[in-house]
C-alpha cells in the first residue's frame, strides 16, 4: 500500500528540456538511436533463432526450425535446463527463508549494529565479482564443494542476498507499525500477526525480490562456470560453450529459452514493477 | 466493566524520562481525556496501558489486576489508533472477525455480532466493503467497531480523528460520547485538542513533560487550574507578574494592588497573576489601560489592552460594549489566581487599584 | 530493559543466518585469498612475502592485461555515464509518451542476462551481422571491426550497464524537490546554470554510487569480455579464469583476484562511505 503510492512522483517542470522547436525532433532521433543500440542485437539475435540460413548481405534470412529440433533433442542442452531448474528455484528459496526473517528484523527490531549490518550486504558489491569467484573457488576446493550441487547452490546464492534483504527490508520498513499492533490488540500473537497480517501486506514487494533474486540466481554464468564445471553445467553456463563452438543458430535458439524465465516475470510483474519497484530496489 | 489505575508509571527512552511517576485513577465506565501539547507522554501513557510499551517502573492495574506483564493480545483493552489502521487486505467483515476468529467463536456467532457492532457504530451493509472503498470517518467507525466487538473491559482512543476534517472530527467525537454513554465502557482518550477533551470528557489529565499536572472535570481545570501550565494551556488566560509586598499586605501586580487571604510570601517574592478575559472588566475605581485592538468574534468581543506595570492583556466583553483603538479606560480584576513556586491562591471578589499605579498614571491622558 | 535486550537478541538472531552466508562467502574467501598469497611456500620462510606477486606481475602479459582492463573500464564507464545522465534527466523531466516510452526500452537490458546480451551483440556486430548488412545496403563496405576487441567490450558494457545507472541517478533525480529547480528558474538560471549550480551538487552522492559501482562491476566481468573481447589484450577476469581453469595455476589465479580486489578497493571505500552517509540522511 504504502509503498505503491511512494512511486509516484509530482509532475515535473517540463522546461527544463523545452528547447523551443528543436525539442521534438532531437527527442526523436536520440530515442531511435538508443532503441535502435538497446534492440537491435536482441531482435537479431531473435531472427537468427528463427533462421534456416543467413547469408550476407541480405537483410532477411530464410525461415525455419530445425535449428529448435536440433537443440531440444541436445541431451546437453536438456541436462541443463534440468541443472538450471533445480539450482537456481533451491538457491532462491534458500536465501528468502533466511533473508526474509532477517528483513523484518533489519525494519522492526532494535539491535546493535542493525545500520552497520544491513550495509555489509554491500560488500558483494564492492569485490570485483570475478575476483570474488575465483577466491571462492579456492575456498570450495578446500572444502571439497567444486562441481557439487550444494557448492553451485551457494555461490549463486551471493547475487540473491542483497535483493532479498534490502527490497523486503524497505517493504516492512513501509507498513504502518499500528497494523501489526492492532491485530495484537485483536488478540493475536506475535506470529499469527506476522503471517496473517504483516506478510500478506508485504507480499507484492517480497515477490518482487525473490522475482529478482531468481533472475540473479538463473542468470548467473561466471560464478556457476568456476564452480560448477564440467558436471553442474547449467543454462547460462551452456551458452559459453553454444556461443564459442556451435553455429549462430543454436545460440540463437538456446538464448531465447534462457530468456523464458525472465519474459515471464516481466510479464507476471508487470503490475508491481510499474508500481515502482524496480526503481526502489535499484535506489540503493 | 472496569476501573483502570495507574500506579507510579515511569517510561524512560535513554536518558529522558518521556512519563514521570504518573499515579491516574479511571473510573468504572468512565471517559478520561489524556489531554497535553505534542511530546507530553500522553500517547506513551495509552501506549502502555495497551501493553505496545513495557514501562520501566510503576505498575497498571485493570479491576485491580496488574497487566504489567501482559502483552497486548492478552490484555482487557482494545485500541483504536490515530490513522491507516483499517488493514488494506482485508473486508471491513474480516476486519472486525479477525479478533473473533483468534478468540474461535462460531462462525454464526462472529456473522451476528459483526452485524450487531456494525449497527451500532452506523455503519449497517458496509461489510463486504474494502478499507479503500471508505471514507476517513467511515475508516475510524469501522475501527471502533473492530475494537468494540472483542467487548473489551477498556477502550483506548489515540487521537483517532485529528486526520479527519474539522467539521466532521466535531461530528465524530459526539458520535463517539454517545456510543460510550451507550454502553458504559470505561474509556480513555488522548487528545491535543482541548477543545475536544473538554466537550466529550467526564475527566481530564493533563500532562506536561511526561508529568501528570492535574486531574479534574472540564470544569475544574477551567476554574480552578492548579499548576501554571495547566492556567496557561487550558482556555486563554492572562499571566503577569507581581511581587509580594511586606507581610499582610498581599502583592504589587502591575496597576493593582491585590490582597492573597492566606499567603505567608516573604517581601519581594516573584508571583505570577493568572486573569481570565472575562474576568477583567472596566471600572472607575481600576488601573489605567489603553485599548490597543478590538476584534470581533462573532458573539463576543476580544479586546487587547496595554496596561502598564501587567503587559498585554486580553479582555472578552459583550459585542455591544463601547471600544475604539486609543480609548484610555480603568481596568479591575473580578477574579485571578496567584502562582508562587508549588502554590496557588485564589483571589476572589473586585479588586481596589493600588495607589502607586494612580500615581504613576497621573501624568498620562486618561480620559478625554 | 528486559524487553529491549530481548528484542535486541531476537533481532540479531533473525540477521544471524544471511550475516554468516555472506560471511562465509565474501569475507573468507577474501581473507583466505590474501593470506594465501602472502604465505611463504613450502620451504620458504617464515613470515609474509609477496614473492608472488612480483612473479605474476613479471609476466608483460599480465601487466598489459592489467593496463587493459583499466583502460577499458574507464572508457566504459565514462561512456555509460555520458550516456546515462541525459537520459536519467530526460526522464525525470520530461513527461509525456516518448518519455515512458523510453523508460521501458532502456529497463530491457536489466531482464537479460549477461550471457546473451554478449552473444546478441556477437550477432549484431560481427562481420557480415545485422550492422555490416545495414552499413554495406548504405554503400560503407569498410569500417574497423566492432567486435572480438576493445570495442566490442565497451559497447556490450554500455549496453548491459545503462539501465543500472540510469536508475541509480534517476532515483536520485527524483529525490530534487521541483521547487529548488523552480526556484533557480526563478531568479534566472538558465538551464545549464540550474544543472551545474543545483541538479549536479544535490545529486552528487547517487553520482558517486554509480560510477564507482560501474566501475567494479565492469573491472569484475567475465562474461562480456571473454566472449566479446578477442585474444590479447584480455581484460584481468578473463586472465584469472583461464589461469584457474585452464592453466590450472590457482595460486596465480587468486594472486590476480587480490590485485583486482586491492585496485577496487579504492573504489569501493568511496562507494561505501557514499551509501552510508546517504542512508544516514534518510
Amino acid at each position: 500500500m504504502t509503498a505503491v503510492q511512494a512511486a509516484a512522483g509530482p509532475p515535473s517542470p517540463s522546461w527544463f528540456w523545452a528547447i523551443a522547436g528543436m525539442r521534438r525532433a532531437l527527442a526523436l532521433g536520440a530515442f531511435l538511436a538508443l532503441a535502435a543500440f538497446i534492440l537491435g542485437p536482441l531482435l537479431t539475435l531473435l531472427v537468427w533463432a528463427f533462421a534456416g540460413a543467413w547469408l550476407f548481405p541480405n537483410l532477411l534470412p530464410e525461415f525455419s526450425l530445425t535449428w529448435w529440433s536440433y537443440v531440444l533433442g541436445n541431451a546437453d542442452v536438456v541436462k541443463a535446463i534440468r541443472m538450471s531448474l533445480l539450482t537456481a528455484p533451491v538457491a532462491t528459496a534458500a536465501s528468502a527463508v533466511i533473508c526474509i526473517p532477517a528483513a523484518y528484523a533489519f525494519a522492526r527490531l532494535e539491535f546493535p549494529g542493525r545500520r552497520l549490518l544491513l550495509l555489509s550486504f554491500l560488500s558483494a558489491n564492492a569485490f570485483p565479482k570475478i575476483g570474488l569467484y575465483v577466491s571462492i573457488a579456492t575456498l570450495f576446493y578446500r572444502l571439497d564443494l567444486m562441481d557439487t550441487f550444494a557448492g553451485v547452490v551457494l555461490v549463486q546464492m551471493i547475487n540473491t542476498l542483497l535483493f532479498l534483504i534490502w527490497i523486503p527490508t524497505g517493504t516492512f520498513r513501509g507498513i504502518n507499525r499500528t497494523l501489526e499492533e492492532a491485530a495484537r490488540d485483536a488478540g493475536a500473537g506475535p506470529l499469527r500477526t506476522f503471517f496473517q497480517i504483516t506478510l500478506p501486506i508485504a507480499l507484492p514487494g517480497l515477490i518482487v525480490a525473490a522475482m529478482f533474486a531468481f533472475l540473479a540466481a538463473f542468470d548467473d554464468a561466471q560464478g556457476t562456470l568456476i564452480v560448477g564445471t564440467p558436471n553442474h553445467i547449467t543454462m547460462p553456463v551452456m551458452m559459453y560453450t553454444l556461443v564459442l563452438s556451435y553455429p549462430q543458430p543454436v545460440g540463437a535458439v538456446f538464448s531465447v529459452l534462457l530468456s523464458l524465465p525472465s519474459l515471464a516475470f516481466l510479464l507476471l510483474a508487470q503490475r508491481y514493477l510499474r508500481a515502482g519497484y524496480l526503481a526502489a530496489g535499484y535506489s540503493l | 466493566m472496569a476501573g483502570l489505575s495507574l500506579v507510579r508509571v515511569v517510561k524512560r527512552f535513554g536518558t529522558h524520562a518521556a512519563v514521570h511517576e504518573v499515579s491516574l485513577e479511571v473510573q468504572d465506565g468512565e471517559l478520561m481525556g489524556l489531554l497535553g501539547p505534542s511530546g507530553c507522554g500522553k500517547t506513551t501513557t495509552l501506549r502502555m496501558i495497551g501493553g505496545f510499551l513495557a514501562p520501566d517502573a510503576g505498575d497498571i492495574r485493570i479491576d485491580d489486576r496488574s497487566v504489567v506483564a501482559l502483552p497486548p493480545e492478552r490484555r482487557p483493552t482494545a485500541m483504536v489508533f490515530q490513522r491507516f489502521n483499517l488493514w488494506p487486505h482485508m473486508s471491513v467483515a474480516a476486519s472486525i472477525a479477525f479478533g473473533l476468529k483468534v478468540r474461535r467463536l462460531s462462525p454464526d456467532a462472529i456473522d451476528r455480532k459483526i452485524r450487531d457492532v456494525l449497527a451500532l457504530v452506523g455503519l449497517p451493509g458496509s461489510a463486504g466493503k474494502s478499507p479503500h472503498q471508505l471514507s476517513g470517518g467511515e475508516q475510524q467507525r469501522v475501527a471502533v467497531a473492530r475494537a468494540l466487538v472483542l467487548e473489551p473491559q477498556i477502550l483506548l482512543l489515540d487521537e483517532p480523528f485529528s486526520n479527519l476534517d474539522a467539521r466532521l472530527r466535531v461530528h465524530m467525537r459526539e458520535e463517539v460520547k454517545q456510543l460510550q454513554r451507550k454502553i458504559g465502557i470505561t474509556t480513555v482518550f488522548v487528545t491535543h485538542d482541548q477543545e475536544e477533551a473538554l466537550t466529550i470528557a467526564d475527566r481530564i489529565a493533563v500532562m506536561n513533560g511526561g508529568v501528570l499536572q492535574q486531574v479534574d472535570t472540564p470544569a475544574a481545570l477551567y476554574g480552578r487550574p492548579r499548576t501554571l501550565f495547566v492556567a496557561d494551556f487550558i482556555g486563554t488566560m492572562n499571566l503577569f507578574p507581581a511581587s509580594a509586598l511586606p507581610a499582610g499586605e498581599g502583592i504589587a501586580a502591575g496597576p493593582w494592588r491585590l490582597s492573597v487571604p492566606g499567603a505567608r510570601w516573604p517581601e519581594g517574592a516573584e508571583v505570577t497573576v493568572a486573569v481570565r478575559p472575562e474576568d477583567l472588566i472596566v471600572t472607575p475605581d481600576g488601573g489605567a489601560a489603553t485599548v490597543r485592538r478590538v476584534v470581533n468574534l462573532g458573539h463576543y468581543l476580544q479586546v487587547l489592552l496595554e496596561c502598564p506595570g501587567a503587559g498585554l492583556l486580553r479582555m472578552f466583553t459583550e459585542k455591544s460594549a463601547p471600544f475604539t483603538e486609543g480609548q484610555a479606560l480603568r481596568l479591575g480584576i473580578v477574579r485571578a489566581l496567584a502562582f508562587h513556586d508549588a502554590e496557588v491562591v485564589e483571589i476572589g471578589g473586585p479588586m481596589r487599584p493600588s495607589l502607586a499605579a494612580r500615581d504613576r498614571g497621573a501624568g498620562r491622558p486618561d480620559a478625554p | 530493559m528486559t524487553e529491549s535486550r530481548r528484542q535486541g537478541a531476537l533481532g540479531l538472531a533473525l540477521v544471524l543466518p544471511p550475516l554468516c552466508l555472506l560471511f562465509f562467502l565474501v569475507v573468507v574467501p577474501a581473507v583466505t585469498a590474501v593470506v594465501e598469497t602472502l604465505a611463504p611456500g613450502p620451504g620458504g620462510s617464515a613470515g609474509l612475502t609477496v614473492a608472488r606477486y612480483a612473479e605474476v606481475l613479471s609476466a608483460k602479459v599480465i601487466r598489459t592485461d592489467i593496463a587493459f582492463s583499466v583502460v577499458v573500464t574507464l572508457i566504459s564507464v565514462a561512456a555509460v555515464f555520458v550516456l546515462g545522465y541525459p537520459l536519467a534527466l530526460y526522464l525525470r523531466f520530461s513527461p509525456g509518451r516518448l518519455a515512458s516510452l523510453l523508460a521501458v526500452v532502456f529497463t530491457i537490458p536489466l531482464f537479460v542476462p549477461v550471457v546473451i546480451a554478449s552473444f546478441a551483440m556477437i550477432t549484431f556486430l560481427v562481420n557480415h551481422g545485422l550492422v555490416s548488412t545495414v552499413l554495406y545496403r548504405l554503400g560503407i563496405e569498410t569500417f574497423p571491426p566492432l567486435v572480438y576487441n576493445a570495442t566490442g567490450i565497451v559497447l556490450t558494457e554500455v549496453w548491459a550497464s545503462l539501465p543500472f545507472a540510469v536508475l541509480i541517478l534517476g532515483a536520485g533525480l527524483q529525490a530534487i524537490d521541483d521547487s529548488l529547480i523552480d526556484s533557480a528558474r526563478d531568479v534566472g538560471a538558465g538551464r545549464v546554470r540550474t544543472f551545474a549550480t543545483i541538479i549536479l551538487p544535490l545529486n552528487a552522492i547517487p553520482t558517486r554510487i554509480t560510477l564507482t559501482l560501474l566501475f567494479i562491476s565492469v573491472f569484475g566481468s567475465f562474461t562480456i569480455p571473454y566472449l566479446v573481447g578477442g585474444n590479447a589484450p584480455q581484460m584481468l577476469g578473463v586472465t584469472m579464469t583461464n589461469y584457474l581453469t585452464q592453466y590450472l595455476r590457482r595460486t596465480d589465479a587468486v594472486t590476480m583476484a587480490v590485485l583486482a580486489f586491492v585496485i577496487a578497493a579504492a573504489v569501493g571505500v568511496v562507494y561505501v562511505a557514499s551509501v552510508s552517509r546517504r542512508e544516514r540522511d534518510v
